[in-house]
């Protein structure tokens, strides 16, 4: 039967116990300590367009492509325009997206042939972000949300398996349309369980504080209202955020 | 107590049993002998303009080039880099050349062996470590008629060689490090096409490879014109031969070319060896052109709306890019804005500073 700790035992434990908790602090509070300027932001996750819509449901998008997503990756530079409970960013995104489908023959049955016609996207963003990191360096929760909204333009193009720009009725595919999007994500502070790694990253590159980040994004980019391709999306991602 | 004999008879037929079967068995040597190497040398560069393919020590000259070569008796160059000192005659002791058939095996150890040729000393340059040669191509290839390039049964190597050793102790052993040119003006084989199928932007082939055994890739020739089967790719189009890709073994692909939808296309296949020469071509298909359609079509077939462009409303092809300049130089003016407006306070900061320091 074990015996019950004494109180000697119980303040060694509480001491121990504090000074593990503050060395975790010590990171964080390093962090927060440092002024920062701004965010850099990797992120990868499916995209799916609404080309749909436009046709009521299943339309061309479905039956081209078999609805698959495009594979997208987007860059993000930030810089803090105020900081203080928490931190306003205007920030600049630069995008891109694939997805690909064999062509058909004229009565729509597939080709042994295998060629592929693709269409991409690249999008261009401009934000206004808000990170509640006040917490996180604060109070050493390592968590900050974060919410963005703002302008988008995407430029598309779809190409022939030659690689031209397809061409139908004199209309060639390729352009660019307006929109807006907004975000919300949930950032994981990684200086949190590592500080001596983190601020060995800091003197050798400069990123005072990383993460790593899951965001959901409702993006309408259809000229606003204008019609035709509708590249609007709901679609989540994740990421790798380094702030200097 | 007998003594056992084995009939003569059974001896001879023995010999020629294995004989027959060492011959039928020995991998035919296809593409002649690689030239000498020694560790002497770090490295042979060869050059012969015109050529098909230079490949480390070997140049190969096939059909197309032979004319002019011998027309204008071009010179081919080697160029030796050594790694000792050859400009004593203790090191170096001469350079030459000799002919081969493709297939023969012969290496020759100049200049004890016959077959061998002098080449004189002021073709050849030597500087520290380098040996350079130059030969005239038709006392390498001992051919000074073009018509050899018409008849077709030209194979041959042909080997440059230096005489070289480490050190001038006596005793140490003489290296003959080479270079080679390959004369093969004999075509291949042409293989068989068993199927072909066309769409605008590609022309798939199966078909039966060249049974030469120097074939590298096979090629597919294709023409809006008829042509016939038994002629040289030249004779059958003015289309440059599109290679399949992958190695001699593969017996089906698929090339990329430009054709128009509903239209016809002949299509033959003709083998390429080593040296860049083909076959005469298959007999030719008829292949109707296949129409496709790609995701654009899809979408305008279907009702789609969308017209291209730029712009914040549907495009008719008429909207400016500039809806995009417009929003980038609206972007650079607020960014202006707000970096003026940091730098003022700033500046109104340090004044204030200032003032009050001369108040004090």
């Amino acid at each position: 039967m074990r015996r019950p700790m004494s109180s000697r035992q119980r303040g060694k434990w509480t001491i121990a116990f504090a000074c593990f908790v503050m060395s975790l602090g010590w990171g964080a509070l390093a962090a927060a300590d440092s002024p920062t300027t701004g965010v850099m932001e990797f992120k990868l996750g499916p995209y799916l367009p609404d080309v749909d819509a436009e046709f009521g449901g299943d339309g061309p998008y479905q039956e081209f492509f078999g609805g698959r997503s495009m594979t997208h990756g987007e860059f993000q530079l930030d810089y803090h325009l105020w900081q203080g409970f928490g931190k306003l960013s205007v920030g600049g995104h630069l995008g891109y997206g694939r997805v690909r489908g064999k062509v058909l023959a004229e009565d729509g049955e597939e080709l042994e042939a295998g060629e592929r016609s693709t269409f991409r996207i690249i999008p261009l963003r401009t934000s206004l972000i808000y990170r509640y990191d006040y917490s996180a360096m604060n109070h050493n929760i390592p968590l900050v949300p974060v919410f963005k909204a703002g302008l988008n333009y995407y430029m598309w193009r779809i190409t022939t398996p030659g690689g031209d720009t397809a061409i139908a009725d004199g209309a060639r595919a390729s352009g660019g349309k307006p929109g807006w999007h907004a975000s919300v994500g949930l950032h994981l502070h990684l200086n949190f369980f590592d500080p001596r790694s983190s601020a060995a990253f800091d003197m050798s590159w400069g990123m005072k504080n990383s993460y790593i980040f899951g965001e959901y994004m409702w993006s309408r980019v259809d000229g606003f209202g204008g019609g035709g391709l509708d590249l609007s999306s709901n679609h989540w991602s994740i990421g790798l955020a380094f702030e200097f | 107590m007998t003594r056992s004999t084995i009939p003569i008879q059974s001896i001879l037929g023995a010999l020629v049993v294995a004989v027959v079967g060492v011959s039928l068995w020995a991998p035919v040597e296809v593409d002649a002998r690689a030239p000498t190497t020694s560790a002497l040398v770090e490295n042979v560069q060869p050059t012969l303009e015109p050529s098909f393919l230079t490949d480390g020590a070997t140049v190969y000259v096939g059909i197309n080039e032979c004319e002019r070569l011998i027309s204008e008796n071009r010179d081919f160059q080697v160029t030796f880099r050594t790694n000792v000192n050859i400009e004593t005659i203790e090191t170096f002791d001469g350079a030459f050349y000799y002919r081969d058939e493709r297939g023969g095996g012969a290496r020759l150890a100049c200049p004890d062996e016959s077959g061998c040729n002098d080449i004189p000393e002021d073709d050849i340059v030597r500087d520290n470590r380098n040996i350079e040669l130059t030969v005239p191509i038709r006392d390498l290839l001992g051919r000074n008629n073009v018509a050899v390039c018409e008849e077709g049964e030209l194979d041959k190597s042909l080997y440059t060689q230096v005489r070289i050793r480490e050190a001038a102790a006596i005793g140490a052993e003489w290296r003959r490090p080479e270079a080679r040119v390959v004369f093969d003006l004999v075509r291949p084989e042409a293989p068989t096409l068993t199927d072909a199928f066309a769409t605008e932007f590609s022309i798939s082939v199966e078909f039966e490879g060249s049974t030469s055994l120097d074939v590298e890739r096979h090629a597919v020739i294709f023409s809006s014109e008829s042509f016939d089967g038994g002629v040289t790719p030249a004779q059958a189009t003015s289309r440059t031969p599109r290679v399949v890709e992958g190695d001699v073994d593969v017996d089906s692909g698929r090339v990329t070319v430009e054709l128009e939808g509903g239209s016809t296309v002949w299509v033959a296949v003709a083998a390429r060896d080593k040296a860049g020469n083909y076959s005469l071509v298959s007999d030719p298909m008829e292949v109707a052109v296949t129409s496709t359609i790609n995701f654009w079509d899809v979408y305008r077939d279907g009702g789609g709306s969308e017209e291209g462009g730029h712009g914040c409303q549907v495009a008719g092809g008429d909207a400016p890019f500039g809806s995009l300049v417009w929003w980038l130089a609206a972007l650079a003016m607020i960014a202006a804005w707000w970096r003026g407006q940091k730098t003022s306070t700033a500046r109104i900061a340090v004044r204030s500073s200032q003032g009050k320091r001369k108040r004090r």
